[in-house]
Parts: C-alpha cells; structure tokens; sequence
C-alpha cells in the first residue's frame, strides 16, 4: 500500500531541492571559453581565483582559460567564436576593427597605461627624447612599438634617428641585457623579469605614463555572438571576474597560491612582483568611484584619436561602436587609490 | 641556337600540369573568399595578395634584396661545407666513424630553438641568418656526398686501380663525377632550406627582409602584405631550386630530369 503522505513529502522535497540547486536554473552550467592573451603572466591570476573559488559555476557558467600567443591571436579567436571572449591589448582591438573584426572590448583590466621603455643602467634613457640614435627592439605587434608615432610627436621625437628592431618576445629581454639593442618596449609590468636577467636595479624604465602619454591598454573582448545571443553569460562571467580581481586585491599572497595551483609552471618569485606592478595600474580615482573594469569615454575616444591619427590604418575607427559598457557590473575596488 | 629555344620553351609548356595545379589553386582560394565571406584579415583575396606585392607603402626590393642575399649565403654555406664534410666521410673510414654521430646530433637541434642563441652570440643580421639556414641546409648535402663518393660500380674503381691510379685521383676522375648527382639533389633539399633558415632567423630578430615583413604585418593584421611577403619569399625559393636545376642540366647532362 502506498503511503500517500510520505510520497507527497518526497515529492515536495525533491522539488524544494531541484529549486534550490544553481541561481541560473537546474540545467547544466553553460560552457564559457576566454583566451587569455598570453602565456601565464600576472594579471591573469583573477580569472583563476574566480574559477578556483567557484565564482563562475555560482553564476552558471563552466569557463575555460586558454593561452594564446598574443592580443592579435585572442582577437581572432574571439572573432572566430572559437572563444566566447579574451584579453586583448586596445590598441590591437583597434587596429584590428578598422581591419573588419567585429569584437568589442567589454571591460578594462588596467587604467593607466603601462607602455614604458626599459634601458640599461651603462646608457639609461632618462627622458623620451634621449632616444634619438638608439636602436629600439620590440616583439611586431607590441604596444609600444604600436603607439610609438604618437609618442614620438608628442615629445619632438625625430623618428628617423631611432632604429626600430623585431624581437621575438622570448628573446626581448636577452637581446637588451647582452646590449644587442640599446632600448626594448616592454609593460612597466615586466620588471621583474629584466631583474631576474640583468641583475637587480640594472634595468632602468621610462614609464610613458610619467611622460604626459595616457592609453588604454589591457582590455576584456567579446564576440558579437557573444554579445547578441549570450548577454547574461557575459554579464555574468564579467561579474565574477571582477570579484576574482577583488580577491586578488584584498589578498594578494592566497590569490598566488591558487594562481600556482593551478598553473604549476609559473616562477612565484617573478610573477609575485608582475602581478603588484598591475595593480598599481588599477588603483585610480575612476576605478575606485566607478568600479574595476570601468571603461571612460572619454578616455575610449583619447585612445580612439591617437590609433586614428598615427597608426596609418585601412578606415578610421569610431570610439563610440568599439566598446560597450552593457555588460557591466560594479564591484568595488577594496584597495586606495595610488 | 633553335635547338637550345625549342628545348627551353619545350620545358616551360610541357609543365602545362603544373600551371594547372596553381590556377586551380587560386581559382578555389578566390571563390572560398568571395562566397564565404572571409574576413579580409583572416583570409585575403588572390587579387588583394597580388595588389599587396606591388604596393609602394612597403620597400619591396630592399627587403627582397635583404632575404636573398641570406638564402644564398645560407646555400653556399651549406653546400660547401656540406661537400668538404662529406668528402672527409668518403675519404676515410675514421672521419666516418667520427663526424657522423655528431653531425646527426647537430642535425636534430630545432633551429627555431637555436635561433635565440645566434641572437645572444651574434647579434641580428644578415650572417647570423645565413648560418641558420646553413645549419638547416648542410645535412642533406653531407650525406648525399659521402653515398655519391662511395657507391660506385666497384668495376670502374678496378678499372683506376688497373692503371695505377693513386686514391685522389680515382677520387677525383671517377668517385666525384659519380656523385654529381646525388649533391645536386640534395642541394635542391639545401634550396628550400635555407629559404626556412633565412626567415625563421628574420622572425627570431631583424630589421628588414621578408621575413620581417611577414611578422610585422601579420601582428597588425595587414595579411594582404603578410601574404605577399610569403609569395615573394617563395618565389626567391623558386628561384634558387630553378637554379640547381640548370646547373644539374650542365654538370651531368647524361642524367635523366628529376
């Protein structure tokens, strides 16, 4: 004989928990690709922290971080939907839009540019125009060697008087310590690894931020797909990624430990200091009123002008299609501006 | 004279498959882009590729010239150490027994790895990029000497031993002429090599040549000019293999076309 109370209980409780389970709905968590845009480097220990603290499965998503091998290569990822969305430099997100991509940058990671100039201490370059007559090496597709012209006009530069060289990004930092170029474009970011190859204060930096220089830089992308067909998973998957870089704010040192977890071939000692020159990058009066990720305007269409004016693209870019800011979601910054 | 014109407009038309294999190519490449929509920068049209060979925004024959002279350094390089190295291996058997492990080895290093290390020793430029494509390129030529010197009707050799013939003059008169054509065939391998050589070091650190087109506009995603740079560099490769080619028609004429 049946037990009709003891059925509706269970019925009830079976209910009550398939409810319960996952805020999205009961179905499985939707799959979510971002290519980073590199290999392991600083500012990618959020996306880790978020996935590794469950952010992104609370908000339904079951997301995947790839490497690439550079901002061009994550824009034709995301462009090509083999990704949902990426890290990509803004001025390649802009050079590659007057060129038909069809990505649009949907958060920032850093506010202030971290465009810089490293040197050695035997021939230091203390100011912008020191560079005249010294030859330049930078990896094609670098963000210095992108936004040089304008740099360049900016201090009376006389540009025929530098020598621009290609280097390929493993080889960048040998080439300045073994004085085959006497200047290599590299983020403020990347000191530490010059120290770790020049020796400790042999490396000196000409941050163009110090220069009067301001750029947009460090950008999250997403494919219109994305954008059109899955506006929450992104709203969603922005969310908790700026909640991975509040924790990695509050608490750098557990932000670390979990970054090497789960990327057991990072150098601790080397992306400890990287990751703390990025956050530098963050802590400013606008991410601290408007919150992390927040992308100005203004400052949009500045980067916008500087990309249209010096980098001889195919059709000029309109500041106003290349971002969007209806994805985004406040989530306070917990350090003090710097 | 009209014979030699006969022969040489004969060679050109009897490829007639080989056109056709290339214009079937493009003709597939152009529709793939026009009715797929391909983004430009993704993929570019033949005619977009074609426009970018010629377009004066970029110092083609600076680059050009800057390429070449690497490939055929790389070439000579590599064939004329290829052929000493390879004599000193069919001359004596302890050269042999000695060279041969450690030429493997040098063989087997992946020279985009190497590449960095020329960079650090060397610095960027022309040499450095012709000793990559050298290292590349040499191997072939060793060994395709060292079997050419070596396998030979051992009744010829009698035949030098019956007149008294020292060794370096049966090297010379019957081993070396028998090798001809196991070294240029293997030159027309050290061909393409040092094309590989010549912009794998370009990529790894330069200033100029096709290689360092190819890099620089591939990051900024200009890929007509990426592209363009790609079949002017195939062309310098063409070039060099059309090369051996005659200059195997003129050194053994007796052999048959490869």
């Amino acid at each position: 004989m049946i037990n009709k109370r003891k059925m509706i209980w269970q019925v009830l409780g079976a209910t009550a928990l398939a409810l319960s389970a996952g805020t999205v709905s009961a179905q499985a968590p939707e799959k979510f690709k971002f290519s980073l845009n590199w290999f392991a480097v600083g500012d990618h220990a959020a996306y880790w922290v978020a996935l590794e603290k469950g952010y992104y499965a609370k908000a339904g998503l079951d997301v995947t971080l790839e490497n690439s091998k550079g901002s061009g290569d994550s824009i034709a990822k995301v462009d090509t939907d083999r990704a949902d969305a990426g890290l990509a430099d803004t001025v390649a997100v802009l050079a590659a839009g007057a060129r038909g991509a069809r990505v649009k940058m949907v958060g920032m990671v850093f506010d202030k540019t971290p465009l810089n100039f490293f040197s050695r201490t035997d021939s230091p370059l203390t100011k912008p125009k020191d560079i005249e007559g010294r030859s330049v090496g930078a990896p094609a597709g670098d963000g210095q060697r992108q936004a040089w012209p304008a740099f360049a006009k900016l201090h009376n530069i006389d540009q025929s008087k530098v020598t621009w060289v290609n280097i390929e990004p493993s080889a960048k930092i040998v080439a300045l310590a073994e004085k085959r170029v006497d200047v290599v474009g590299d983020y403020t970011t990347g000191l530490p690894f010059y120290e770790k190859a020049m020796g400790k204060g042999n490396a000196v930096m000409l941050p163009w931020a110090d220069h009067g220089f301001d750029l947009y830089s460090m950008s999250i992308i997403a494919s219109e797909t994305t954008m059109k067909e899955r506006p929450k998973a992104l709203r969603a998957f922005l969310e908790a990624s700026y909640q991975g870089w509040r924790d990695v704010m509050s608490d750098p040192k557990s932000a670390l430990a979990i970054f090497k977890k789960r990327v057991p071939e990072i150098d601790v000692a080397i992306i400890e200091p990287n990751m703390m020159a990025g956050l530098d990058l963050m802590r400013t009066q606008m991410y601290a009123d408007k919150g992390i990720g927040w992308i100005d305007e203004k400052k949009m269409c500045a980067s916008t002008d500087i990309v249209n004016t010096y980098m001889g693209l195919p059709k000029k870019v309109d500041c106003k299609t290349v971002y969007s800011m209806d994805y985004f979601t406040k989530v306070a910054m917990p350090l003090a501006v710097k | 004279m009209n014979n030699a014109l006969r022969k040489a407009a004969h060679s050109v038309t009897s490829r007639w498959p080989a056109f056709a294999i290339f214009a079937g190519f493009i003709l597939l490449w152009q529709m793939a882009v026009s009715f797929m929509d391909i983004r430009e920068y993704l993929l570019p049209s033949p005619m977009a590729v074609l426009n970018a060979m010629f377009a004066s925004e970029i110092r083609w024959a600076g680059h050009i010239w800057i390429t070449a002279l690497e490939i055929v350094g790389a070439f000579v390089i590599a064939g004329v150490s290829g052929v000493m190295l390879g004599v000193a291996i069919a001359w004596s058997s302890t050269w042999a027994k000695a060279l041969t492990p450690f030429l493997v080895f040098v063989n087997t290093l992946p020279k985009v790895a190497i590449a960095p290390l020329f960079l650090m020793w060397m610095g960027y430029g022309v040499v450095p990029n012709m000793l990559i494509g050298a290292l590349i390129g040499f191997f072939p030529v060793v060994i395709n000497t060292s079997v050419g010197l070596t396998q030979i009707d051992q009744d010829i050799v009698d035949l030098g031993r019956v007149f008294n013939a020292p060794k370096w003059k049966v090297f010379l008169k019957i081993r070396v002429p028998n090798a001809y054509p196991y070294i240029l065939s293997a030159l027309k391998v050290t061909a393409t090599a040092a094309v590989v050589g010549a912009i794998v070091g370009e990529f790894v650190a330069s200033q100029s040549g096709l290689g360092y087109v190819i890099i620089t506009t591939q990051s900024s995603m200009n890929t007509p000019v990426a592209f363009a740079a790609l079949v002017w560099t195939s062309v310098l490769g063409l070039l060099l293999f059309g090369f051996v080619a005659v200059l195997s028609r003129l050194l053994i004429p007796w052999a048959e076309d490869v």
